[in-house]
C-alpha cells in the first residue's frame, strides 16, 4: 500500500514539478466531421510568429480519430502557448477554402472562439504544468 | 492538471457580453440566459393560443408527417397529375426551446400527390446537419437566422445553421430543398429522403445559393447568394443539363438582405433594401437578422448586371422600402426593364412582425403591396408605382420568365381581420390594371398559390392555379385547383384533410 502510494507520487513528480522545463501539453480535438485524413496543428508561443507555421514551436499531424483526436506536445518550457489546428480531411496538406475565403474544412484554436482567426492573445493559454486543453473544431 | 474547455469559455464570454450590453434583463437567476429567453417565447405563445386560432399555423410539427389521402370534391384535370411540393419552416420548438423568428424552424418538405386516385398528402423533414444535431441533443444546438442562443455551439460555417426550409426547385432531374444562407440540399424525389449538400464546384462549396433561383424557358438556371460576412454577391449560371456554366462573386458595398432577384433576357436585377449587414454587430453576439441595420438614407438600391458582363454593375435608386419577392422582370425594346414585386415601406415585418408571431402576437402594420418598377437603362433612372393590393408570394406563368408577361398570381389580403396572412388568391393583369380574385374567407389562411400551364397551350395564363390553405376554424388543410382565368368562380376541385399543417413558404409543381 505504502509502496504504491510512493510510486504514484513519483509519477506525478515526473510529470509536473520534477521536470519543470519539460512540460507536456495534451490537446483534445473534437467535432471533426469524419475519421478520414489528418488533424494538423501548430503550436506558437509569441505574437510575432502567430500563424506563421514555419516559425511554430512545434507542429504535428495525427490521423483523425473522428470524435476525439489527441495531440501531444512534449518538452515545452513553461509559458504562454496558442494552438491553431485544422482537419485535413482530404490530406492535400492545406486547409481548403471556398471562393469567399471561408474554410471548407474544419478548424479550431485554443482560447475562446471568435469569428475569424483570433489574435495570439485571445488564443493563448498559460502553461505552467502539464496541461490538457480541448479544442472544438468549427 | 488544468482542464480548460473552450466551450465553457465561450459561454461565459458571451454571457458577459450580453450582461455588459444590458441586452437582457429577465427575472430569475437559476437558468442560463438563453434558456430563459426561449422558455419565455414558448410561454408567451402558449398563453395566446386559446384566444387566437391563427396561432395554430405556427405551432409546428415535431416529426415526419405520415401519408394521408385527402377528401376530394370535384375532379382533378389529368394534365395536372404529378406532385405539388411545398417547403417551409415547421419544427418551431424543441425540448422546450421555441425559436424567436418564424424563419428558424427546420424545413418540412410537404408533398401533395395529384393523380387519378385523388390527392394524398405527406411530409418529411430535411435531414440537415442542424436537424440531425438538434434532434440528437433534444434541443436547438445553434443559433438561427433570427434566434440568438447564448449557449449555442459555434457555427462551423453557414451550412451548420442551414435549415433548408425556404423553397424547393427541380432542375436537370435533381430535386433540392433551398435556404438562402447556404447550400442547397439534394433530396430523393420518390422518398423525399435527404441525400446531402449540393456542391456546384469545389470553389463554391458552402457559398450561399439562394432560395429563389430563376429558370429560363430554355432550362438555364440562374441564382445568386449573399455572403454578408464577405460583403459579396455570388452569381450562378447552370446549364439545362445541370452543369455549372458560370460562377462568380462581386463586392457589394453596404450589402443588404436580398431574398429574391429577377432575370430578363439580357440582365439580372436585384433590389437591395436598406437593411444592411453590420459585421461589428454580428461579432458582438446577436442573431444574423439582428446584425442588420435599417438605413433608409440608402434608399432601395437597384443593381442591374448584364448577363454577359457580370462585373459591370449598374446602379439605380428608388425610395427606401423592403422587398422579399419579385414576380418577374422583362425589358422592352427601348431598354426599360419592367419589374413587379411586393414592396413594404420598411422592414418591420421581417425584423419584428415575424418574431412577434412566434410569441403569439399579431400587430397590424403595413403589409407589402404589389408594386410596378421601371428601370430605364438609357435615361439612367428608376421609378415605382405602388398599387393598392396587399399581397405576397407573387408567381407568374413560368414560360414567361424573363420575357414580357402581363399576369401576376399572388396571395391577397382582403379582410381577414385581426390575424396575420392572406384570405384570398388573385390574378392581377398588369396591362389592364384589373384584378380577379377568389376569397376563401376570413378563417382561411392562404398559402402561396402557383400557376401551372395547361399542357399543349402557349398562351400566357392558360392553365390552372393551385395551392393550399389552412382552414383555421375547422382545423383542416385545403388544396384547391382553379381555372387560372376564372378565379372568381371558385375552385374546380378542392381536397381537404383533418389536420392543419404549419404555414409554409414556397412550392413547385412537378408533372407526373
Amino acid at each position: 500500500m505504502k509502496l504504491t502510494h510512493l510510486i504514484a507520487i513519483a509519477a506525478v513528480s515526473a510529470c509536473t514539478g520534477g521536470t519543470a522545463a519539460a512540460l507536456t501539453l495534451t490537446v483534445e480535438i473534437t467535432n471533426a466531421r469524419s475519421a478520414q485524413g489528418t488533424v494538423n496543428a501548430a503550436l506558437y508561443n509569441e505574437e510575432s510568429t502567430w500563424l506563421k507555421v514555419g516559425n511554430a514551436v512545434q507542429i504535428t499531424k495525427v490521423p483523425s480519430a473522428g470524435d476525439k483526436t489527441v495531440l501531444v506536445f512534449t518538452d515545452l518550457a513553461p509559458g504562454r502557448y496558442a494552438l491553431s489546428s485544422y482537419h485535413d480531411e482530404n490530406t492535400n496538406g492545406k486547409m481548403d477554402t471556398n471562393v469567399l475565403g471561408m474554410p471548407t474544412e474544419r478548424y479550431g484554436f485554443t482560447g475562446s472562439p471568435t469569428m475569424g482567426p483570433p489574435a495570439f492573445g485571445e488564443a493563448a493559454v498559460d502553461v505552467q504544468a502539464d496541461t490538457t486543453l480541448r479544442v472544438t473544431l468549427r | 492538471m488544468n482542464d480548460i474547455l473552450a466551450t465553457s469559455a465561450t459561454r461565459r464570454d458571451t454571457l458577459q457580453r450580453l450582461l455588459g450590453a444590458g441586452a437582457l434583463a429577465l427575472p430569475g437567476v437559476t437558468l442560463p440566459l438563453g434558456a430563459r429567453a426561449d422558455e419565455a417565447t414558448a410561454r408567451a405563445f402558449e398563453s395566446q393560443r386559446a384566444a387566437h386560432p391563427w396561432t395554430q399555423a405556427y405551432v409546428g410539427v415535431q416529426a415526419d408527417v405520415a401519408a394521408m389521402p385527402m377528401t376530394l370534391h370535384g375532379k382533378l384535370p389529368t394534365g395536372l397529375h404529378g406532385a405539388f411540393l411545398r417547403n417551409g419552416p415547421a419544427r418551431h420548438a424543441l425540448g422546450g426551446t421555441r425559436y424567436h423568428h418564424w424563419f428558424d424552424g427546420d424545413g418540412l418538405m410537404q408533398r401533395y400527390t395529384l393523380g387519378a386516385q385523388g390527392i394524398t398528402h405527406e411530409g418529411r423533414f430535411v435531414r440537415t446537419e442542424k436537424f440531425v444535431a438538434d434532434t440528437a441533443a433534444g434541443r436547438p444546438m445553434s443559433s438561427g437566422f433570427g434566434t440568438f442562443l447564448a449557449d449555442a455551439k459555434p457555427p462551423t460555417g453557414p451550412d451548420s445553421l442551414n435549415t433548408a426550409n425556404t423553397s424547393v426547385v427541380k432542375h436537370a432531374g435533381e430535386l433540392m430543398a433551398l435556404w438562402e444562407g447556404g447550400s442547397a440540399y439534394r433530396l430523393d424525389e420518390k422518398t423525399l429522403e435527404t441525400r446531402g449538400i449540393k456542391t456546384w464546384s469545389p470553389d463554391f462549396a458552402g457559398v450561399p445559393f439562394s432560395a429563389h433561383p430563376r429558370i429560363e424557358p430554355d432550362g438555364t438556371l440562374w441564382n445568386f447568394g449573399v455572403s454578408a460576412m464577405a460583403g459579396r454577391l455570388a452569381i450562378y449560371r447552370v446549364r439545362p443539363d445541370g452543369v455549372l456554366a458560370t460562377a462568380t462573386t462581386l463586392p457589394v458595398p453596404d450589402i443588404a438582405m436580398v431574398h429574391d432577384f429577377a432575370v430578363t433576357e439580357k440582365h439580372l436585377v436585384f433590389l437591395l433594401p436598406p437593411l444592411v449587414f453590420d459585421v461589428a454587430r454580428m461579432k458582438s453576439g446577436t442573431s444574423f437578422l439582428d446584425a442588420h441595420v435599417w438605413k433608409p438614407q440608402l434608399g432601395l438600391r437597384v443593381l442591374v448586371l448584364p448577363k454577359d458582363a457580370l462585373d459591370k454593375p449598374q446602379w439605380f435608386d428608388l425610395p427606401a422600402g423592403f422587398v422579399f419577392h419579385i414576380g418577374n422582370a422583362w425589358e422592352d425594346k427601348d431598354g426599360v426593364i419592367r419589374l413587379d414585386c411586393m414592396r413594404a415601406s420598411d422592414a418591420w415585418n421581417a425584423t419584428t412582425g415575424l418574431k412577434e408571431l412566434m410569441r403569439g402576437h399579431f400587430a397590424i402594420e403595413e403589409f407589402a403591396q404589389l408594386t410596378l418598377i421601371e428601370v430605364d437603362l438609357k435615361a439612367k433612372r428608376a421609378r415605382q408605382q405602388v398599387l393598392p393590393q396587399r399581397s405576397e408570394f407573387p408567381r407568374i406563368d413560368p414560360r414567361y420568365t424573363g420575357r414580357r408577361h402581363q399576369q401576376v398570381f399572388a396571395a391577397l389580403r382582403l379582410s381577414p381581420g385581426d390575424r396575420p396572412g392572406y384570405d384570398a388568391v388573385m390574378r392581377h393583369d398588369i396591362g389592364r390594371g384589373q384584378t380577379d380574385h377568389y376569397r376563401y374567407g376570413a378563417d382561411v389562411m392562404v398559402e402561396e398559390h402557383l400557376f401551372v400551364p395547361r399542357p399543349g397551350s402557349t398562351r400566357e395564363g392558360d392553365g390552372w392555379v393551385l395551392g393550399s390553405a389552412l382552414d383555421l376554424a375547422r382545423g383542416r388543410t385545403l388544396f384547391s385547383v382553379f381555372e387560372a382565368q376564372r378565379l372568381a368562380d371558385g375552385p374546380v376541385a378542392q381536397a381537404e384533410m383533418p389536420r392543419l399543417m404549419p404555414f409554409g413558404l414556397h412550392a413547385i409543381h412537378v408533372p407526373a
